[in-house]
């Protein structure tokens, strides 16, 4: 007896999370715009956060040299041991002051509505490490706007695609 | 004084940055193919740059869902970066500006250029390597503005720099007349090298300018206005939104372009030093210019070049510092040089070991290091002349210093200068530092200094046995101290024709190099037979197939000659080649008249059989007919091939007992013609017969109203080689 509701109880885990996976995701166009800073190109990571703002996954890194990507320490002790696959898909060019970027975030829907968060973090080199450039709750209804960012980024703006 | 400043500093300079430089060269060199790779796969399509932006962005079509930036890049090629649900139009790839299509997706750097501009820009040491190569590009800039004082120096001037460069080396030649050119590049180079580390660390500020609000310049629409070949970048709206703006990145400023309207929304300029900035990279790195990406390319071999013949340059002078067994206070006799490379230092060197040998007290230096000598009986000076009649390095400060220095005690002196010919102001610095000595009552010196052209060994030796003479020395210089004496080298006799009369006997040797060597007709064979100590030089007629042919006369008692003589075909015996530049054959003269009595016909022998451009007149004087039958083959071959225009044979024995001289006379109006046009004459032979020879020329000059002789010596129109 317990040993068949043991097994229905892992069996509907099982489905409710292949199910749950399969509520898709939803996908916004980004894009970060730089203030007039001088120096080099912005090493830029996009990740999302738990509630207790843990690393969950790296969804855009702008800047394609990994010589750099220490200078972001937080976002490195997670990347280092996750050993996330396939970073060339998600990563782009840098951008310097003044500049911006437009890509596509691919945004799991289980991620939305339940204490999120949207993490925008920089790095110059030579300069400063700002881990919350920008920091934004995973919220449909105010996902879509313009936020203001609080150092190198000028503001990133997400709309539904 | 300021020119030893000038060497100083190139000198330090490039040492001291000399690992940093070797890298940055080696690695920019590969850097350079980077552009020039870019034009061979350049995606640029000929005649596509004249479009207009609204032509370009009419000709993009309803393909793409959505379009977030189009690049042009500086070799021209069109990159777009689009979203579209057809793969064909998604990503970033280079862009048909006139069909809209893809053409090529856009290939990574090759790993080569990405490691070596990584290595290039911070020698992979992150910010502290970036700050070494930014001070080792300063460092390059003061190399050059450094080299270019001496090269001033040099030349005798700014506006000479192209002149002519005088042959002392083979590295220096090169270093100078290769830098006279390679100067503007590397001078380029480091200017913008220096400049892009100076914004690197933001030393230099390249922010771009606030947007200008409100005071729209241009109504209408822009993008009918520029042309493709003005874009740098046009970035699209975010969003259809009207306060979307495209953005339009031109050459000198960016705009903000409603889309729908196309008015000018706001504008902002490049700041100069953003502008420079941008120049600078392009120059720096060639980006978008093959050719200059070649004149760089150049740039850095000639750098390697540089550091080569540099060190070696360098080397020499460092080699030629003095050692000396006695001190300043007891030498009797004080050798002081003046020399710019070192050249000089040798003939001081030979006759400080002579003089060492004679049991004498000795003391060798610099001429800028005279002080009192307390011993001091003869002071002799050697010295070079720098450039336009100017003190070598180590000599600068003589005159000045000798005036100064109180002299206690009365000594003899002499002043040997040495020079070349081809300098307006030949050895003009010996006979200041002789005037400066004869000003002085306690010395005594005689009335000029002995002046030598070209290291003449000869006119060394001449000078050495009549001084040691006066002084009752009988000197015996080594002569391997003289000249860099050229590397042994192995001559097998593969021809020997003698002939004989009641008083002398001459020989020809065709001598083959068992490898084939760099040796012009005019260079100097030195042969010193087994069980002698001193060489013979013999001069040598160079034939096209690469053999040498010297001419030798045989003395009753001569160690060398009937040590050649015995010597049977097939044998091979050691000699070694030295450099004698002054008796080549002239690059640019119109004729040559070569004038020779016996022997002295052998560099002759090969300079007629030489197809070079200018006309050549043979004279020779010898004793009898049977005297030319050893040179008739060489003669006759070279008339045959056109390579020999004149000869004329005067015979001292025979028929109507003529010197050469006396043809020259004879042919006053022929010889004066060639003088006027800029012919050169060489002399080789004997030292009698030379003589004569520029006593006649004299009065050909005089009768003609030319320049005189000491005139054309000076200006290398006489050269000659006698013993």
């Amino acid at each position: 007896m317990n040993k068949i509701h043991l097994i229905t109880w892992i069996a509907i885990t099982f489905i409710v999370s292949a199910f749950k996976s399969d509520v898709g995701s939803s996908q916004y166009k980004c894009m970060i715009q730089l203030t007039n800073y001088s120096g080099e190109g912005a090493y830029i990571v996009v990740s999302v956060l738990n509630a207790n703002k843990e690393y969950v996954e790296t969804l855009r890194v702008l800047g394609d040299d990994e010589e750099w990507y220490p200078d972001l320490p937080t976002w490195w002790s997670f990347f280092e041991k996750a050993g996330q696959e396939n970073v060339d898909a998600i990563t782009g060019a840098t951008i310097a002051g003044g500049e911006r970027s437009i890509f596509i975030l691919d945004i799991d829907d289980r991620y939305l509505d339940n204490g999120h968060f949207l993490r925008f973090e920089t790095s110059v080199e030579h300069q400063n490490y700002v881990e919350n450039d920008v920091l934004l709750p995973l919220k449909s209804s105010s996902i879509s706007g313009k936020f203001e960012g609080s150092d190198y980024i000028r503001y990133v703006r997400l709309i539904p695609n | 004084m300021l020119k030893n400043l000038w060497r100083y500093s190139h000198f330090i300079l490039a040492v001291s940055s000399s690992l940093f430089l070797l890298l940055a060269t080696l690695s920019g060199l590969i850097l350079a193919f980077g552009p020039i790779n870019a034009e061979i796969n350049t995606y640029q399509l000929a005649g596509s740059q004249d479009i207009t932006i609204q032509t370009l962005i009419n000709n993009l079509g309803n393909d793409y869902d959505e379009i977030l930036e189009i690049n042009r890049d500086a070799s021209g090629a069109v990159q777009i970066s689009a979203f579209s649900s057809n793969p064909a139009f998604d990503g970033d790839f280079y862009l048909d500006p006139v069909t809209g299509k893809k053409i090529a997706e856009i290939q990574d750097k090759h790993p080569v250029f990405t490691f070596t501009t990584n290595l290039h820009r911070s020698l992979f040491l992150k910010t502290p390597g970036r700050i070494f190569v930014g001070i080792a590009s300063f460092l390059l800039l003061l190399i050059v503005i450094s080299g270019l004082g001496l090269l001033i120096k040099r030349q005798g001037g700014f506006s000479r720099v192209f002149s002519r460069v005088i042959k002392e080396n083979r590295e220096q030649y090169y270093h100078v007349t290769l830098g006279r050119w390679a100067i503007v590049p590397i001078l380029i180079i480091a200017i913008t090298g220096c400049y892009l580390s100076l914004v690197r660390f933001e030393i230099i500020a390249t922010t771009k300018g606030e947007w200008e609000n409100g005071q729209t310049t241009e109504h209408g629409d822009a993008f009918e206005r520029y042309q493709l070949k003005d874009l740098r970048s046009l970035e699209f709206p975010f969003t259809k939104e009207p306060e979307d703006y495209y953005t339009l990145s031109l050459k000198d400023r960016e705009l903000k372009v409603h889309q729908y309207t196309g008015d000018v929304v706001q504008q902002r300029r490049y700041p100069f030093s953003l502008m420079v900035a941008m120049l600078s990279f392009d120059l720096h790195t060639g980006a978008g210019n093959w050719w200059w990406a070649a004149v760089l390319a150049g740039s850095c071999l000639s750098m390697l070049y540089f550091m080569y013949s540099g060190a070696l340059i360098s080397i020499a002078r460092l080699k030629s510092k003095t050692k000396n067994k006695f001190s300043p206070q007891e030498a009797e006799y004080v050798i002081l040089v003046g020399s710019e490379n070192g050249s000089t230092k040798h003939f001081g060197h030979a006759l400080q070991h002579a003089l060492i040998d004679q049991k004498k007290k000795v003391y060798l230096d610099d001429l800028n290091n005279f002080q009192s000598y307390k011993q001091i009986n003869h002071l002799i000076v050697l010295t070079s002349t720098y450039g336009d009649g100017e003190a070598p390095a180590n000599a600068s400060k003589f005159i000045e210093t000798f005036h100064r220095t109180p002299i206690h005690r009365p000594f003899q002196s002499t002043v040997v200068g040495f020079g070349s010919r081809s300098y307006s102001k030949f050895c003009q610095y010996a006979m200041d530092v002789h005037d400066a000595i004869s000003d002085n009552n306690l010395v005594s010196l005689p009335s000029t200094p002995t002046l030598i052209n070209d290291k003449n060994l000869g006119a060394f030796q001449d000078w050495a046995r009549s001084w040691s003479v006066a002084q009752g020395l009988s000197l015996n210089l080594p002569t391997d101290k003289l000249q860099s004496s050229g590397k042994a080298l192995k001559l097998t006799i593969v021809a020997k024709k003698s002939t004989q009369n009641e008083e002398e006997e001459t020989f020809t040797l065709e001598l083959s190099p068992k490898k084939r060597l760099r040796v012009h007709s005019g260079d100097l064979l030195s042969i010193t037979p087994p069980g002698d100590a001193v060489e013979r030089l013999y001069s040598v007629g160079v034939l096209p197939n690469g053999n040498m042919i010297i001419s030798v006369k045989r003395h009753n008692h001569g160690i060398c000659s009937n040590y050649l003589n015995q010597l049977v075909l097939g044998e091979t015996f050691t000699a070694a080649v030295k450099n004698n530049t002054h008796f080549h054959l002239p690059n640019k003269a119109t004729a040559l008249v070569m004038i020779g009595n016996g022997t002295g016909i052998g560099p002759f022998l090969g300079m007629i059989n030489t197809k070079t451009t200018p006309k050549k007149h043979l004279y020779w004087g010898g004793r009898t007919t049977q005297s030319f039958v050893l040179y008739e083959d060489f003669i006759s071959r070279a008339q045959k091939q056109q390579s020999l225009q004149n000869i004329r044979i005067a015979l001292s024995q025979e028929s109507k007992k003529q010197y050469v001289q006396d043809l020259l006379l004879e042919d006053q109006e022929k010889v004066a013609r060639l003088i006027k046009k800029n012919s050169t004459l060489m002399i080789c032979g004997s030292l009698a017969m030379k003589k004569g020879v520029l006593e006649v020329l004299a009065t050909i000059c005089s009768n003609h109203g030319l320049p005189s002789i000491q005139e054309l010596e000076q200006d290398g129109f006489i050269r000659s080689d006698c013993y």
